[in-house]
């Protein structure tokens, strides 16, 4: 299965939200990295034929996505931003709801309702109503509808947000479980939920994609210019306006620093094994050319 | 609708393939039967039919009836069936199968009605099995066969007229 | 029709017993086929009655009670100019379709939105189905209204009919414009907003004596319903094509 993105571009009054953009997907995980604004959810929303672009298009298997209609349909599960419910709904009531949209036989929906809601450790809150729930319950409530129909095709638009640590590894765990015969789109500003999982990341900056690629080739380009340092106070203020810092932990005289830079920041430091967190700083804080 | 409803449910509820199976195994193994004339051979792609079927079940609807469908499949399973085999050798057929008992008459008796069956043209022969046999009515064989109702009609007077003749009737 | 003696004939042909063991070998294959009841999918018209179970029991429980309501008060009432009989018959229209309307806009929730777009039954259906069904109920209601009055209060039958319709014509064109241009959670606020706001103005009419009803006013009634009646139209068609996956609204709220 191939999902094409061919020169897509979309353009709002006098904003060009995303840029002729060029990908081939097929199976695996890929992480969509980019600040807010960088154009992410338009891109999802014009893959999911939410949107109709305004030149270039999205093709599965070479098949136009809009223009497949409700068999292209059929094989995505989205899951939005912005989670809405009908008001009063239980959890329960909602997933048979979007079941039956889905078109899936009620009693088929009922078994697969219950399955899921157990997947998410929502199995005591079927019954609840959904305005009861906490932030993070409502993402995996999004996250549990968006698998209903056993999609092909998985998008996800900030999936984690609102989760804490033990949630995050949860949906990381099974994300990965189904990646071998799905193509999952994950888009988000946190890079430690792709990092480990992502087959693939691409990151994305005003509507464009500047990087592509393994995580490991990605690392690659920022191979040796992380660096571990100790700046004394005096320093400090002067370093943290010149260089990218990642972290910096203040100490009694010194403060403990991750600098990515390329060159040595000061005498004494060492280099560290880069994460995607220090390539996502570094792409965001100075021009980057578009690569590879 | 319904039965279209009843019969989804099999993908969902096992137990309805029992009764699927008890329905319809007897006039499918005959169907196949006439097409055969063996029961070793009619009892396996009989077999072949029903697994096809469950396997295939989404796309029964297009066919009108369940019944319909599964002799859609039938067809087609006979029709793979003939092309692996290239004649069927009657005379040996009926000696190596134990089943029947009968006199002698009885024997040329039906080896002249086989014959005859065996004369007409392909499409015809099919059309009359599934009229005299299976009794179907025109609409339902016009939607088996995927062919207007005005050309079943006309292939079974054909069908109907060669066999009479043949058989002296 | 099938040649009997032919069929005799032909049922010479014995066919042998199959073996019970092979039937049983079929069954047993047959329970081990890996089914894929993930792939079923209903047709349509299973998803018309399956998508009206979620219609809240409230809006059958008040569409139900409204329309006893207004045909009890209008039946019990004297056929008089000074009465309330043509208030009642031009207030049902906006009450009926503002319960309509609250129905609808549980499902207009941004976010949910999104996700009815993608799903296999497009939004559009989703809201046919609605429009459908709530249109029948409302014209069985207008029907039995007006065939009632015209023959029980002796009028004729197509006052009833403008009177009761074209508000409920006016209501709806509100209701459209609203749907189409707001994206807030509290949508339904707006609607029963719109609604209160048009029944008062018929209340008012009564209460300050206006004659609205009279013959000479048929054509200012006729013409602000075909205005109204359009004006829907055109909204229906705007809002079809927004949730057909066309548009880019939602997130930035500016149109094409």
């Amino acid at each position: 299965m191939q999902l094409i993105m061919e020169h897509l571009s979309k353009q709002f009054k006098n904003k060009i939200a995303v840029r002729q953009i060029d990908a081939v997907l097929s199976e695996g995980i890929y992480g969509f990295l980019g600040a807010n604004g960088a154009g992410k959810t338009t891109l999802l929303q014009m893959i999911c034929g939410i949107i109709e672009p305004t030149s270039g298009e999205v093709k599965v298997n070479g098949e136009n996505n809009i223009q497949m209609g409700e068999r292209f349909r059929d094989m995505l599960g989205y899951l939005p931003q912005e989670f809405g419910y009908t008001p009063g709904f239980t959890a329960k009531d909602f997933m048979l709801y979007i079941a039956s949209i889905k078109g899936l036989e009620p009693k088929y929906a009922k078994r697969k309702t219950s399955e899921l809601l157990r997947l998410v450790n929502l199995e005591k809150e079927t019954n609840s109503k959904i305005r009861t729930f906490s932030g993070g319950m409502k993402r995996r409530l999004g996250i549990a509808q968006a698998l209903l129909n056993d999609p092909k095709i998985l998008i996800l638009d900030e999936p984690t947000a609102g989760l804490d640590p033990k949630e995050r590894a949860y949906f990381r765990n099974i994300i990965s479980e189904m990646s071998k015969d799905k193509i999952i789109i994950i888009s988000t500003h946190i890079v430690s939920d792709i990092e480990y999982i992502s087959d693939q990341v691409l990151v994305m900056k005003k509507g464009d994609f500047i990087l592509q690629g393994t995580p490991e080739e990605l690392l690659d380009k920022v191979k040796g210019e992380v660096w571990s340092c100790r700046i004394p106070h005096k320093k400090w203020a002067g370093f943290e306006s010149r260089y990218c810092v990642v972290n910096s932990h203040v100490l009694a005289n010194d403060v403990d620093a991750r600098i990515v830079s390329l060159e040595a920041p000061i005498d004494g430091a060492v280099n560290v094994e880069p994460t995607l967190e220090d390539l996502y700083l570094k792409c965001f804080s100075d021009e980057m050319e578009a690569g590879e | 609708m319904f039965e279209n409803k009843q019969w989804k449910k099999i993908a969902i509820d096992k137990d309805k393939i029992d009764a699927l199976i008890q329905e319809n195994y007897m006039s499918i193994y005959k169907y196949c039967f006439y097409h055969v004339h063996s029961r070793d051979v009619a009892q396996d792609i009989t077999q072949d039919v029903f697994l096809k079927f469950i396997k295939e079940i989404e796309r029964y609807r297009e066919y009108g009836k369940l019944k319909n469908y599964l002799y859609v499949i039938a067809r087609n399973s006979i029709r793979d069936y003939a092309r692996k085999i290239k004649e069927v050798d009657l005379e040996t057929d009926f000696e190596t199968e134990k089943y029947d008992d009968g006199g002698i008459d009885k024997k040329i008796d039906q080896l002249s009605v086989w014959e005859a069956l065996n004369s007409l043209e392909e499409l015809e022969k099919e059309i009359l099995i599934l009229r005299y046999y299976q009794d179907f009515i025109i609409k339902e064989i016009s939607e088996i066969m995927g062919m207007p109702a005005s050309t079943i009609r006309y292939k079974l007077k054909n069908a109907e007229k060669t066999l009479k003749s043949r058989l002296e009737l | 029709m099938i040649n009997k003696r032919l069929k005799k004939e032909l049922n010479k042909i014995e066919v042998p017993m199959y073996d019970i063991s092979k039937y049983e070998e079929t069954i047993i294959k047959a329970k081990k086929v890996k089914l894929h009841p993930e792939r079923l999918r209903m047709s349509n018209i299973e998803f018309f009655y399956d998508q009206l179970r979620f219609i809240k029991k409230q809006t059958w429980v008040l569409k139900t009670f409204s329309s006893v309501l207004i045909l009890f008060l209008i039946f019990t009432e004297q056929m008089e100019v000074s009465n309330w009989i043509w208030t009642l018959v031009a207030i049902a229209g906006p009450v009926l379709c503002l319960i309509n309307a609250n129905e609808i806009c549980n499902i207009f929730q941004p976010g949910m939105l999104e996700i009815q777009m993608t799903a296999k039954n497009s939004f559009g259906r989703v809201l046919i189905v609605r429009f459908i069904t709530f249109g029948l109920i409302d014209l069985v209601f207008f029907t039995v209204m007006a065939v009632g009055i015209s023959i029980y209060k002796e009028t004729a039958i197509w006052q009833v009919i403008l009177y009761g319709i074209v508000p409920y014509v006016i209501m709806c064109f509100g209701c459209m414009l609203i749907l189409n241009r707001c994206r807030e959670q509290n949508i339904s606020l707006y609607t029963e907003t719109w609604g209160v706001c048009l029944c008062c103005v018929i209340m008012i009419a009564k209460i300050t004596d206006m004659r609205i009803y009279q013959t000479a006013y048929f054509s200012i009634w006729l013409c602000i319903g075909i205005i109204a009646l359009i004006g829907t139209i055109i909204e229906v068609r705007k809002l079809f094509i927004r949730t057909g996956g066309n548009l880019n609204a939602i997130n930035y709220g500016t149109s094409l």
